[in-house]
């Protein structure tokens, strides 16, 4: 026989589907702009919780290298600002470029945008830039689109950053478990060449 | 010799439904039917909980574009006292747009794991669960469908 459980949250339930009916009501989807939202009011005792499918598996630097526009050296600022499409917030770090070790990159200062912020609970989630910290970035230009490329870039599937550590090359992406976790700077520059 | 067991361990969000039939909203965007066989998936395991199509809301399902930021599926929930509220699960259809059916099924049945309740798990070499991180479950391993890691899940979340 077929069992049904019901808990107090189950109230709760009712309480949602209005705001669930007005997201999606007729289908419609507002394409979203690579512009800033203002940060959803908390409402109290509910938490957010992000998810996500990662496209792929990244296994070599190589691999990294050859989906990437620039490979760059880069020093994140504080500037840091979060941004909504429907629910999922994104945080773009403004960053100074310090070197291009690879590919063509003219700007000085580049915006990186990443999944998360650092508020909201992300599931397996890629590490956000730290201010202060420097970085190697395989960079690609954000983009909703053939003909909607925006003014930020992203790491390469999102796990293209290695965290430089006084000389040391550290992955920051804990999952990427295929990459090299560690490599020395001279073993980047040879992996990328070519 | 038989090469050792694998053990993939389901993990769960902590947060779940309170109640054993969940009822998702399909938004009619083109992809409906591909969401309703995703859920169909689960709802074909024999476990004591089903995805209901029915018109009330628990889970939405859409399309949205979140551009390329590496994520091809991407699922929203709001979890008061453990249990959820509301949830909303999207296809990224800047990637999921160039997918074949299958390979948008796939992402939707790993993302409503996550809207009952499912973390990640399993590590590849093939095969590994729905719930496995990447959509390498189905672009190296070929899922489509719950695998044996998520049905044990599923059970455990609604004994
Ligand atoms: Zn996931």
């Amino acid at each position: 026989m077929k069992r049904i459980r019901v808990h107090w949250a189950a109230l709760l339930i009712p309480l949602t589907l209005l705001a669930a009916c007005g997201k999606s009501g007729g289908g419609t989807v507002v394409p979203p702009t690579p512009t800033s939202t203002p940060t959803p009011p908390p409402v109290s005792g509910i938490v957010g919780r992000v998810s996500a499918s990662r496209i792929k598996d990244y296994s070599s630097i190589q691999q990294l290298r050859d989906e990437s526009l620039a490979v760059t050296h880069i020093t994140a600022t504080d500037k840091q600002t979060v941004e909504y499409v429907d629910n999922i917030p994104f945080t773009v770090t403004v960053a100074t470029v310090d070197r291009v070790l690879r590919g063509a990159l003219v700007e000085k200062r580049i915006k990186i945008r990443q999944l998360g912020d650092g508020k909201t609970t992300v599931e397996d989630a890629v590490p956000l830039l730290q201010p202060g910290k420097a970085y190697v970035v395989f960079l690609q230009q954000f983009t909703y689109g053939p003909g909607k490329e925006t003014d930020q870039y992203v790491p390469v599937g999102g796990v293209g950053l290695y965290l430089d550590q006084a000389g040391v090359l550290q992955r920051v992406d804990p999952h990427s478990s295929r990459l090299p976790a560690t490599l020395s700077p001279q073993e980047l520059e040879r992996q990328i060449a070519g | 010799m038989p090469p050792a067991q694998r053990v993939d361990a389901y993990t769960f969000t902590g947060c779940t439904w309170p109640v054993s039939t969940i009822y998702c909203q399909v938004a009619n965007d083109g992809y409906q039917q591909r969401t309703i066989t995703a859920a169909n998936n689960w709802n074909g395991l024999g476990a004591h909980t089903r995805l209901s199509l029915a018109s009330s809301i628990g889970i939405s399902t859409l399309r949205s574009d979140f551009g390329n930021t590496g994520f091809d599926g991407i699922t929203y929930a709001n979890c008061a006292g453990g249990f959820y509220t509301a949830v909303t699960a999207y296809y990224n259809g800047y990637y999921t747009d160039g997918y074949s059916d299958p390979g948008k099924v796939q992402v939707m049945v790993h993302e409503l794991g996550h809207a009952q309740g499912f973390g990640h798990s399993g590590a590849l070499p093939c095969p590994v669960p729905m719930m496995y991180v990447s959509s390498d479950r189905y672009f190296q391993c070929g899922g489509t469908a719950p695998q044996g890691d998520d049905v044990a899940g599923i059970n455990a979340l609604h004994p």
